[in-house]
């Protein structure tokens, strides 16, 4: 009887070992898609302005700099401060070069899909709970933005899910490597110190709402000793490093569409909200639609068990906090909450005891297509994303032949000129680091509205700008709407302008003062 | 039984007379959508496929749709003219509502002068005869509509719950407008919750797989219009200076005008009294679509038109238990030797504010239509103009350039994924209003424009009597004039 239940046993470790090993194949295949189709897309630049930041970073890490890196491709000059992730790809750029952009991101996500279902499991989740939610995270646009660019929320995603785990085992040893990761991942922002706390203080909540009536005193010590070890790192760091709050990149901070008079506000402000938030309807970080749909089915389904559930929607909500204070990169956080009612989501819904078999299986197959569908989607806007093969020609058109000088570009193009044109720009995306970014921001609106040479002149001369870079994006909207408008009638008509290079994407013209 | 379907056959005949008769009143159609449909059955024919490509509309760009209805009336057209399907089959199928809103009436009443009288209500909405000339997808969609909520009703029974899938399949690849059933859905699912009704399973099933269907085909169709407007695609991407009026407020007077005020009245009496007195499943479902349709065009998420007509049949169905009410009230009082007097009363009032609105909306529309000086001067474009010619004109005369006139246009009324449309627009209204031909002559050579196309939906649309700039030879020659209402200019300089 023994032997038999041994050897069951046995068989339901291999099966789950393959089961893994089949799932974290799906993993990799998706999280290397994106650059598979931007390659055969032609283009073998990484993906995105972030990965070309950290890449920088890691060049520079490698070439001798230390924790502190004085960065000079920038007007005023900014610091960043090194973390593990700079640090690691910093040791793997030497090893592979730009590759490591690639793989590094790709292993912490095959690992985080790995420590969620160990968490799950440890939370008691059974095996088909589990493969679920693993599945419905691997195929969230938000996992695949976190883990495909190179990105540092990967190595701070796969630090506090690791230290999770190990926080949640009941031995001494695990308390301690627990700290350490919690301790690596909360160099990360202040974002990453305080959800790290409130995991702790939600855990604890937990399991003291677990604990039966009267039997309390023997563990209760036993998880303050562990809370407080963990926590002290966390506030020594907190207090002792220059800390960011969040190093949000991708700044789609919820405005509001103007729309014409009229209009209902709140069905403006509803769209805004679902245009920041849903990866179908054009967010860069977000969330599909099925899968909100699916994480809100899962959030009802669990309500009956709340008291298990309680810090998991605690965590959430801080969640969704942050994304409205930060931006909504902290989305790639709040995916591991969203995946876990997503995939609860999907199997309450094949176990809801249909009466048809036949709308079950429609349904259940439209809900898989949808899923699907959103992924596909998103891996090609991630494709797509910049820069883009036509506009490498300015860059190195730049590095090649152009002396040094400032650029004023549009932000999601400065970091390639700072990058693959090795010129400074006046400043790009990372909007925490850089001195005066507002009077910067509103200068330049000022210069590109103006159709005043004498303006734009002191403009210029404030910042001592070198060259003006025009892409598309800003002649279609995102700066005009109309061909002479403001700065554009200048450079036609003035001589302080030349343009040096042009093509259909980027034109840049040199200022002469 | 039997006498019941004579006399919805009788009012059903009645009804397609009355609109067919208009409609056929002018060989053109009502609005440039209409020729825009044609075009697309057009091209079905010649190619098997529906045209997303079009290099004529704002020259060149992608259209993206639901196809079927392109594809349905093609089906038509195999064995009638394209003129006899775009006026016959619209109206034909509209007409199913009777019937429809007859079984409808029939469950909540169970009584068949009601059930009778709530089906002619429906087949005589204003709104619905508002559209009889202009192709609408709405005339087949809205009795698929209605006939899925018969099915939703008794989802139980026979294979209720299979016809209301394979309806709502092919409706959702007519029209989007089944969102409204999808909201009414959710809305009676939630009333019959509250109401503490028992569920049926099959409610909850077709509900959930129409919701995840719709969505999903959805995003298959508008994949890319989702992508490059975000959730303003619910506003279609309209011109900021006519969304206004686009998505235009409603009041009650129009309201009343476009559903008629005895269905409305006591659709709202009928309302309350299934809300608080009488508890009955089977209106919650339309209570929930008429509050759908009420709150989307109060919220400006849909047009009026679609709007009005759900409402109105709603309404009208509705109706039938306020009919069942009186009549058995009468019944029990003196009154009810005044039965046939106030049952003609009944009529004489349905005639006033249903019929005869109707019959009004039904002349505008054919009086609307596009006349016989527009058709003139799209055909002398035809003839007389080089083939890559760009022609200005009104976006609401479009998509006329590109169907009768063959040509390039400046702007149409589909305005899905044109970028910088607000300066489209802008330009256009600038082109027309421009007072000196400087500013004329720099916008139209920026928008590559060959002749200007002015007539009198132009002067209503930007108030002006004429072109100020007309007047210098040098830059604009006169070259067609149909009674000083239409003009057609070429850009010479």
């Amino acid at each position: 009887m023994r032997m038999q239940a041994m050897a069951e046993q046995d068989k339901y470790r291999k099966n789950e070992i393959a089961y893994i090993f089949y799932g974290l194949l799906i993993v990799l295949a998706i999280l290397l898609l994106p650059h598979v189709m931007r390659m055969l897309d032609g283009n073998f630049t990484l993906i995105g302005e972030r990965s070309h930041i950290n890449l920088r970073l890691s060049e520079m890490l490698g070439s001798g700099y230390s924790y502190r890196i004085d960065d000079s491709l920038v007007h005023g000059g900014r610091i960043f401060h090194a973390n593990l992730y700079n640090v690691m790809s910093a040791a793997l750029f030497k090893l592979i070069g730009v590759y490591s952009s690639v793989l590094l991101p790709v292993l912490l996500g095959l690992a985080s899909a790995y420590l969620l279902y160990s968490i799950l499991k440890r939370f008691g989740f059974d095996a088909v709970q589990r493969y679920a939610i693993c599945l419905v995270l691997a195929l969230s646009p938000s996992f695949l933005y976190a883990f495909s660019l190179s990105n540092q929320d990967s190595m701070a995603i796969a630090l506090t899910l690791f230290g999770i785990l190990l926080f949640s085992e009941n031995k001494k040893d695990y308390t301690f490597y627990a700290a350490v990761c919690f301790a690596l991942a909360s160099f990360f922002s202040l974002f990453n110190i305080i959800l790290i706390a409130l995991f702790m203080l939600f855990y604890s909540a937990g399991k003291a709402a677990d604990r039966p009536a009267g039997n309390e005193p023997a563990g209760k010590n036993n998880m303050m000793n562990k809370i407080f070890f963990c926590s002290v790192p966390l506030f020594v760091i907190a207090i002792s490093k220059p800390i960011v709050l969040y190093n949000s990149l991708v700044s789609q901070s919820f405005h509001i569409q103007p729309m014409a008079a009229g209009a209902v506000s709140i069905t403006q402000a509803f769209a805004g909200i679902l245009n920041n938030f849903i990866t179908d309807l054009g967010a860069v970080t977000g969330f599909g639609i099925f899968y909100l749909i699916l994480a809100v089915t899962g959030f009802v389904s669990t309500w009956n068990e709340k008291s298990r559930y309680y810090p998991l929607y605690l965590g959430t909500l801080f969640m969704l906090f942050a994304v409205f204070y930060s931006g909504n990169e902290i989305n790639a956080y709040a995916n591991f909450a969203f995946a876990v009612f997503a995939g609860l989501g999907i199997l309450r819904i094949r176990d809801m005891g249909w009466q048809s078999v036949f709308i079950k299986d429609a349904t259940l197959l439209i809900i898989v297509c949808g899923l699907l569908f959103s992924t596909v989607s998103y891996i090609n806007i991630l494709g797509d994303m910049e820069p883009r093969q036509n506009e490498m020609g300015a860059f190195a058109f730049m590095r090649e032949s152009q002396p040094d000088g400032i650029v004023l570009s549009s932000p999601s193009k400065a970091m390639m000129f700072e990058y693959f044109g090795q010129k400074p720009v006046l400043f790009d995306n990372l909007a925490g680091t850089i001195r005066n970014y507002d009077e910067k921001a509103d200068d330049a609106n000022a210069l590109y509205m103006s159709g005043n040479i004498e303006e734009a002149r002191s403009i210029l001369k404030k910042y001592d700008i070198a060259y003006i870079a025009i892409d598309s994006g800003m002649r279609n909207g995102l700066v005009w709407d109309e061909p002479d408008k403001g700065m554009l009638a200048l450079l036609k008509n003035s001589k302080t302008f030349k343009k040096v290079y042009d093509s259909s994407e980027i034109e840049i013209w040199k200022v002469n003062y | 039984m039997k006498k019941d379907y004579y006399w919805i056959l009788a009012i059903a005949m009645l009804a397609l007379a009355l609109r067919l008769y208009f409609a056929f009143q002018t060989p053109a159609f009502t609005g440039d959508e209409a020729y825009m449909t044609l075009r697309q059955v057009e091209h079905i024919r010649a190619t098997g496929m529906p045209l997303t490509y079009d290099e004529l509309s704002y020259g060149g760009r992608t259209h993206i749709f639901a196809p079927f209805f392109y594809y349905f009336l093609a089906f038509f057209n195999l064995f009638l003219p394209l003129d006899l399907v775009g006026k016959l089959i619209p109206n034909l199928f509209s007409i199913l509502i009777i019937p429809i809103a007859y079984l409808l009436s029939w469950k909540l009443t169970r009584q068949r002068d009601a059930a009778i009288f709530g089906a002619a209500m429906a087949g005589f909405i204003p709104a619905f005869f508002s559209n009889l000339n202009s192709i609408s997808a709405y005339s087949v969609v809205f009795p698929m509509l209605f006939y899925m909520i018969y099915c939703f009703i008794d989802i139980d029974e026979d294979n209720n719950a299979y016809i209301f899938m394979a309806l709502f399949f092919v409706s959702t690849l007519f029209s989007s407008i089944t969102f409204l059933l999808l909201i009414s859905m959710v809305g009676y699912l939630v009333l019959a919750k509250l109401e503490n009704f028992r569920m049926k399973k099959n409610e909850l099933e077709v509900t959930m797989f129409s919701i995840f269907f719709f969505l999903w085909l959805q995003i298959l169709v508008y994949k890319n219009a989702f992508l490059f407007h975000g959730a303003a695609i619910i506003w279609q991407n309209i011109p900021v200076q006519i969304l206004a009026d686009y998505f235009a407020g409603t009041n009650i007077v129009k309201v009343i005008s476009l559903i008629g005020a005895i269905p409305l009245t006591y659709g709202v009496y009928s309302i309350s009294h299934y809300l608080f007195d009488e508890k009955n499943k089977n209106a919650y479902i339309l209570i929930s679509m008429a509050f759908s349709a009420a709150l989307l065009v109060w919220l400006k998420l849909i047009t009026t038109e679609p709007g009005m007509l759900c409402l109105g049949i709603t309404m009208a169905i509705l109706f039938s238990r306020f009919y069942q009410f009186v009549f058995d009230e009468l019944k029990i009082t003196r009154l009810n030797r005044f039965y046939r007097p106030i049952w003609a009363a009944f009529i004489f009032i349905f005639i006033f504010s249903s019929v005869v609105p109707s019959a009004y909306y039904a002349g505008r529309a054919a009086e609307n239509s596009l006349s016989i000086r527009d058709i003139s001067a799209m055909q002398w474009i035809k003839i007389n103009t080089p083939p890559d010619s760009v022609i200005l004109s009104t976006p609401g005369e479009g998509n006329l350039i590109t169907a009768l006139a063959k040509r390039r246009n400046t702007a149409d009324s589909d305005y899905l994924l044109i970028p910088n449309i607000n300066k489209r627009f802008k330009d256009i209204k600038n082109i027309f209003t421009a007072y000196y031909s400087a500013d004329a002559a720099r916008l139209l050579n920026e928008n590559g424009i060959d002749y200007i196309y002015f007539s009198d939906r132009a002067r209503q649309e930007f108030k002006i009597k004429g072109l100020n700039f007309a007047d210098d030879n040098t830059c604009f020659r006169p070259v067609y004039d149909f009674d000083g209402k239409v003009q057609i200019y070429e850009v010479l300089c």
